[in-house]
């Protein structure tokens, strides 16, 4: 048991500190309470400190910030801001309970500022990355707006032509004549067309044109990007057959289930291999692989006695 | 008469390159492809003697890394880079790919069907520099290289700390480059000028 003088310096101690602190029973009799905390809570509530489980009661009806149930931020009347916590103690003499109060204002105001940038800079970055999704057909727009005004200003070259033919024109500048209205004519018919081809279109043109032939079967990708890998898959099967296995076909097999496309490539090329060979990745496979990768799909590659099998995931 | 491959993505400049090319007496025009990637597919089975060739192609396939493969694979093909985006990069790279020759479609005071036939006599014709864009308060030309390398390495995303390691240079030499370079522009925060750099398209980080 301590001494009245022992009790009375540690009081002095714990007035001293600039946290408000408070000890109680476990029962939540107050047993030693500083200054600042019976400042604090008066100046919330207008009583003397009580209860400890009164006061967290009060503490956490006014709480400003409630981040669990053992911590609560309540500002003041006066500005301030503290944040309060609640530990249960447990020594050799018996349980207590601790409420501590630490000065939050100047943390939560620099918190706050933190929070605030942050917002203005997740802002600021959305931007950015729209600037940079965006640039390169923002400035395809642009291309094909100056493309327009070159059509604009053909059309109007022909038209002044035309008026001179009419007036005074020879029986040779016809033919010019004709040639320009052509010309213009076609880029006109040019506009009205559709859009690009689609990534697989021009894979099958290309090798129409070198004398492969692609046959594809099973489930056609649902999504550009989708669509988009397994032509890059489908450009190295091909790449790899002409090549190397002098083949003039390719097979495409590709099925869709659990979340992914999963596509066989195979060629009727005549180079044979033992089943242990072993192939050396160039570049192409190598970056391949990579963008497979990248989008969480996946490249694996088979050899067999008749030849180069692309086993490829490719996510849905 | 020489065989030309045209790869270019916008479906509207394209033709536009073809008319030039089949109004010509001297080419002959093997196809057009908007992938860039594809180019090198094609000539395993075609012969080109010339690729015009766009920088930015569909699915987002660098015409500058196809260009690289394929004058390592066909080093007897010419090619003309064509581009309309004034990246200060563009053309040291395409010299550094071998590419022969070099247009701006938007900027170029050089015909394209010009440029064709010289550089099928052997000529190699560059522009004389970049396209200038303003950045700020001043031009682009106004910029040095190290700073334009710097300001790449900040769109990239990268840190101080690892910026310094990429270039090999200290802390205070990349703070000296960044407070200059924010000085010259008139801009408080990187980020305000790096966003104004990829707007102008003098820095495209998805294609060098």
């Amino acid at each position: 048991m301590l001494d009245l003088k022992s009790l009375t310096s540690i009081k002095g101690a714990i007035d001293n500190l600039t946290n408000a602190l408070a000890f109680s029973e476990k029962d939540g009799n107050p047993v030693l309470v500083n200054i600042k905390m019976n400042e604090l809570y008066k100046m919330l509530t207008g009583h003397s400190f009580e209860n400890a489980f009164t006061v967290w009661d009060k503490i956490n009806a006014s709480a400003w910030v409630k981040t669990h149930e053992r911590m609560a931020v309540v500002k003041f009347t006066d500005g301030t801001i503290w944040r309060f916590v609640w530990t249960h103690l447990e020594s050799e003499n018996g349980e207590y309970i601790q409420i501590e109060g630490t000065e939050f204002t100047e943390i939560y105001t620099y918190t706050n500022k933190i929070r605030l940038n942050n917002i203005k800079l997740q802002e600021q970055y959305k931007r950015q990355r729209n600037i940079l999704t965006n640039i390169v057909d923002l400035n395809r727009e642009k291309e094909i707006v100056s493309l327009k005004m070159n059509i604009h200003d053909e059309l109007g070259r022909c038209l002044i032509a035309t008026d001179k033919y009419l007036t005074d024109g020879e029986e040779e500048d016809y033919n010019e004549l004709k040639r320009q209205w052509n010309s213009a004519i076609s880029y006109l018919e040019g506009m009205s067309r559709e859009e690009n081809t689609s990534a697989k279109e021009e894979l099958l043109k290309i090798a129409s044109l070198i004398g492969c032939k692609i046959d594809l079967h099973g489930d056609p990708p649902d999504t550009t990007r989708a669509a988009n890998l397994m032509v890059a898959a489908a450009r190295e099967a091909l790449t790899n057959a002409v090549r190397h296995a002098h083949a003039d076909e390719i097979s495409l097999t590709s099925v869709k289930r659990d979340g992914f496309y999963d596509v066989v490539l195979t060629d009727n090329g005549s180079v044979s291999f033992d089943s242990n060979y072993e192939i050396i990745e160039g570049e192409g496979l190598k970056n391949l692989r990579n963008r497979l990768e990248q989008e969480g799909g996946a490249l694996d590659i088979v050899t067999d006695g008749s030849g180069v099998t692309l086993i490829v995931k490719i996510p849905t | 008469m020489y065989k030309v491959l045209i790869v270019e993505d916008s479906r509207i400049a394209r033709e536009n390159v073809e008319n030039i090319v089949s109004g010509s007496q001297d080419f002959e025009l093997v196809t057009s492809i908007e992938n860039a990637a594809n180019a090198e597919l094609l000539m395993l089975g075609k012969k080109v003697d010339l690729i015009l060739m766009d920088v930015c192609t569909s699915d987002n396939e660098s015409g500058l890394e196809a260009a690289e493969k394929i004058k390592k694979s066909f080093p007897d093909t010419k090619i003309i880079i064509m581009t309309s985006m004034p990246e200060y990069s563009f053309i040291d790279k395409a010299k550094a790919a071998g590419c022969e020759s070099f247009w701006y479609k938007e900027y170029d005071s050089v015909g394209l069907e010009d440029i064709m036939i010289r550089t099928m006599k052997g000529e190699s014709i560059y522009p004389e520099s970049t396209p200038v864009v303003q950045v700020g308060n001043i031009t682009s030309d106004k910029l040095t290289d190290r700073e334009l390398e710097v300001i790449r390495l900040l769109i990239a995303g990268k840190r101080q700390e690892e910026i310094c390691e990429i270039l090999n240079i200290s802390k205070n030499t990349i703070k000296y480059h960044i407070k200059n370079i924010l000085a010259k522009t008139g801009y408080s925060t990187t980020l305000q000028l790096v966003v104004d750099v990829v707007d102008k398209k003098l820095i495209l980080p998805n294609f060098t």
